[in-house]
């Protein structure tokens, strides 16, 4: 089959990005709901690009992403919400300094969301990275749940079970199809380039990787640092769409990271462009699978909603996923123009 | 002092009788991995559903108590049985990463199909005889005629499992099979076999020590697995992943750490859960291989 | 500076209450060959374990170019220039076999602790100097993306010169037995390495294969001027090659010498046939 030269693949890239420039700007024409599905969609996206660097690429297996994400999602609510709504929410206990008196830009606010979890991950990173596969996976979860824990607690930074309100709804499309541009191409590049093959090494081989020259541990814990940088951004995206945020552990707890699990799982662990597909599988199948949860009316009958029925089959589609079709949808390879182009190709050959 | 005493006695029975639950799932946890090198996710969730399997065995059968609650431990075994070999089986020669990943959408599936089937709204679970609830005291101290009733019924359990592991053939097999799958099934035992009584025996376990639980903070939602699970995990992993005895021990340690610590500093009680995983991280820096130490060191 | 370039003074290596090499030395000058034998299980690859720096030592120390190297890390003992292939290839099996040959020179992007390390033992060794390559790489700026294009155009060549330059975008697991033996050389090759430790190269191959290996062994030498350590359990292969023999067995040393006197050292013979006498 064909090669299609470098000139093509940058042709049909960009004839690919102006298409989605042009779909985000008209996508209100869809109305308000759809709006948000596809701003939630990129959201989602950037969450599981920045697990698959960690879990797919890397091969370490971590729970702690939702940590990550909070800590984003709290710290930039934190710096953009006005002095008076602090004033107003924190009335147990008055919201410390100076985080009480400093009301910041989204930009800002997000960049500072995603240091800061970065700040957490080498925190956690550099003790975790030590212990085997299992053992870290307890780890980060048991962070991940200490950090909950910590934002439930403490009412004079996170205003504990009361939660944010009235957080600013600045994420829309633009910011939020950006950052994952930004998301992209950071760690699309980080994979490809000789950081990238020393990270799919350590993933296959760590004990070989240390042979030649590649220390391990070092690597890990970059891959872990940017991972959770670009979750926290994830989540200060997070807190200016949803507007409020609570450390219920079904909100900001274990149960995101299975879903983002869930994600990077159906898309193929160590694939970008996997995790982007699997994004969009749980948006639109948690959306579309939302019908059942509220009653249909069928010929006049009425069939009675289901709560919680979408999370049902999602979690049995994830089983039967890891026991018959473990790579996903993409492996741990990329989808590219080359490939689409053999896949039609195929397609042809087939029907003559 | 008078109060100090008494408030010391109560938090002491109540530290063997949380310890004792911890226990009793960890003891699940252990011999799981021991035998797979799994963490059973969906351990917590077993426990969660057998539960529920009383609730329901009492409240829609209306069974009577004791026939439900022994219903429900039945029914959980078999739903332990079931899941090793819809799900973990399959997964047997695969990466250890995927058995890993599959148990935790197990316990996913286990959760979601609670919320579904039972409801995500906190039932009551009033299903037991009321004398259960009866204080008995010691000195001046009022405890709960449920918390001896607890720390009993685990240490019969605990008696019955020592009399499996050392008494019986299939228990020889399970210790056997800890050690060396290839070579136990060269011995002639059917591997399969084995690891099916460990699943049944494990959840059945759990089983217990979720109507236990459930009597002792009345109430059921889906999610309730969770953090007693992963807390009986970080007891197991104390005691020395794959020993039994250091489940136990794991599991009255965690106990009393818990009671005792929020007991002193009352303070302290809305970072009830954190001690545990605290500690988690403490003794995977330290001592990952725990107190009784059965993994050392691996050839490469 | 001293004229070995390993030097292995008593070391012993235990795990849990098994010594598998007990109180061994050993040294090996500069641009020798030499060959360390034993029966199965006698501790040969422990040996190369400790001296990559897998494995710790209990006792005994090891010194590279003079420079005690003792339970340093792999990654260090490697920059600093000891490579190895594996008794049992280990490839990065989902990689490109030049991606796998690449993977060996990215130390050069990451090598600071060593450099310090070296500087500290001897300031004529240059002192670091920091470079952000990290963000280069992601920005793929010009600086990162010369270095880039000269290692694989260098990887590139290895590949060329262990004739495999036409697998080079193959995925190594696809690659026939022989081929990824080769490939491992080439990659452990890329690390720029003064001693080159192979650890059976020879096995599973047929005797041409083997016999291919051999001049390919003597060729890169002399083109890298490489200090070689092997282990093999192929006898023609060592005695053609080799100019010193160890012979290890249980964990100890029990001959020395060259391939005609280790071939007829009484205790040597005993070591290898000794069980088949009483079959």
């Amino acid at each position: 089959m064909k090669k299609i030269s470098l000139k093509i693949n940058l042709i049909l890239t960009i004839a690919f990005l102006i298409g989605i420039y042009f779909f985000l700007s008209n996508v209100n024409i869809l109305g308000d709901y759809w709006s948000r599905i596809v701003t939630l969609v990129a959201i989602y996206s950037i969450m599981a690009v920045s697990y698959t660097l960690v879990n797919g690429i890397t091969g370490i297996f971590s729970l702690g992403q939702a940590g990550f994400i909070a800590i984003g999602a709290y710290t930039s609510a934190l710096l953009t919400l006005s002095i008076q709504q602090k004033e107003m929410s924190f009335f147990i206990q008055p919201l410390i300094w100076p985080l009480n008196s400093i009301q910041i830009g989204f930009l800002p606010a997000t960049i500072i969301g995603g240091l800061v979890a970065a700040f957490f991950a080498f925190l956690i990173g550099y003790p975790s990275l030590r212990l085997t596969g299992d053992y870290f996976a307890i780890a980060t979860l048991a962070f991940a749940e200490i950090i909950r824990i910590l934002i439930q607690n403490l009412y004079g930074v996170t205003n504990g079970t009361l939660g944010l309100k009235g957080i600013n709804p600045y994420t829309n499309v633009w910011w939020a199809w950006s950052w994952l541009l930004v998301t992209v191409i950071v760690i699309g590049s980080l994979k490809y380039s000789s950081y990238g093959r020393a990270l799919r090494a350590i993933s296959e081989d760590p004990v070989a990787a240390k042979v030649m020259g590649i220390d391990v541990f070092r690597h890990q814990m970059m891959a872990f640092v940017i991972s959770g940088f670009f979750a926290g951004v994830s989540g200060a995206l997070y807190a200016h769409w949803i507007t409020t945020l609570d450390p219920r552990p079904t909100s900001l707890g274990v149960m995101l990271t299975f879903y983002v699990l869930i994600m990077i799982v159906i898309g193929g662990l160590g694939s970008i462009t996997g995790a982007i597909l699997g994004a969009i599988f749980f948006a639109f199948v948690s959306q579309w699978l939302r019908i059942f949860e509220s009653n249909i009316t069928i010929f006049g009958f009425t069939i009675p909603g289901v709560p919680g029925m979408s999370m049902l089959i999602l979690s049995v589609l994830f089983i039967i996923v890891m026991i018959f079709w473990r790579r996903g949808l993409m492996g741990k390879e990329e989808l590219n123009w080359q490939k689409i182009y053999n896949f039609f190709k195929k397609v042809e050959v087939q029907n003559e | 002092m008078d109060i100090g005493l008494n408030a010391l006695i109560q938090n002491i029975f109540n530290s063997l009788s949380l310890g004792g639950l911890y226990a009793l799932i960890a003891v699940g946890y252990t011999m799981v991995y021991g035998i797979l090198r799994l963490i059973n996710f969906a351990h917590g969730d077993i426990f969660m559903m057998g539960t529920y399997f009383a609730f329901y065995a009492i409240t829609a059968f209306f069974l009577p108590w004791y026939l439900g609650f022994l219903m429900a431990i039945l029914i959980t075994g078999l739903l332990g049985f079931s899941i090793e070999k819809i799900a973990y089986r399959p997964l047997r020669n695969a990466p250890r990463i995927s058995s890993l990943i599959t148990a935790i959408g197990m316990s996913f599936f286990l959760e979601s199909f609670a919320v579904v089937v039972f409801g995500g709204i906190p039932k009551s679970f009033n299903v037991y005889p009321k004398f259960f609830s009866d204080i008995i005291l010691i000195g001046q101290s009022r405890i709960p005629l449920l918390t001896f009733i607890t720390i009993g019924v685990t240490f019969f359990l605990f008696l019955i499992l020592w009399w499996i592991l050392y008494k019986t053939k299939i228990g020889l097999a399970m210790r056997a099979i800890s050690v060396d799958i290839p070579a136990t099934s060269l011995m002639g035992a059917n591997v399969n076999n084995i690891i099916s009584t460990t699943f049944v025996l494990g959840s059945a376990f759990a089983a217990v020590a979720g109507i236990l639980w459930a009597m002792k903070y009345p109430q059921v939602q889906p999610y309730m697995g969770f953090t007693p699970g992963l807390k009986a995990f970080i007891a197991a992993v104390i005691g020395g992943i794959g020993s039994i005895q250091g489940a136990i021990v794991g599991g009255f340690l965690l106990g009393f750490l818990e009671i005792m610590i929020v007991g002193f500093f009352p303070s302290l009680a809305g970072y009830r859960d954190v001690f545990a995983y605290v500690v988690l991280i403490a003794i995977l820096m330290f001592r990952p291989t725990g107190i009784f130490k059965i993994y050392s060191e691996q050839k490469v | 500076m001293s004229e070995n370039v390993l030097k292995i003074d008593g070391m012993t290596v235990r795990f849990g209450g098994l010594t598998a090499v007990d109180s061994f030395s050993m040294y090996i000058n500069k641009g020798e060959l030499i060959g360390l034998i034993g029966p199965n299980g006698a501790g040969k690859t422990t040996v190369f374990n400790a001296i990559t720096g897998i494995y710790k030592p209990q006792s005994g120390r090891i010194f590279f170019k003079g420079i005690d190297i003792t339970g340093q890390s792999p990654q260090l003992i490697n920059q600093i220039g000891i490579a190895r292939t594996f008794q049992n290839i280990r490839l990065f099996s989902d990689m490109s076999v030049i991606e796998n040959v690449m993977v060996g020179q990215h130390s050069y992007f990451t090598n600071g602790k060593a450099l310090k390390f070296l500087h500290k033992h001897n300031s004529e060794y240059p002192k670091p100097s920091w470079k952000p390559w990290l963000v280069s790489a992601i920005l793929k700026m010009p600086s990162y993306l010369k270095v880039e294009k000269a290692m694989k155009d260098k990887a590139f060549e290895l590949l060329k010169r262990m004739g495999l330059q036409k697998y080079a975008d193959y995925k190594a697991s696809s690659l026939p037995y022989g081929q990824q033996r080769k490939v491992e050389i080439a990659r452990a090759l890329a690390t720029n390495p003064s001693l080159l430790i192979l650890d059976e190269p020879a096995a599973g191959m047929n005797p041409h294969e083997s016999e291919e290996l051999l001049e390919t062994v003597k060729e890169i030498m002399k083109e890298f001027s490489l200090t070689i350590l092997l282990i093999e359990h192929d006898m023609k292969f060592v005695m053609n090659l080799c100019e010193r023999i160890y012979v290890l067995d249980y964990g100890r040393l029990i001959s020395h010498g060259s391939p005609y006197e280790v071939q007829n050292d009484k205790k040597v013979i005993e070591a290898y046939l000794g069980d088949e006498v009483y079959a």
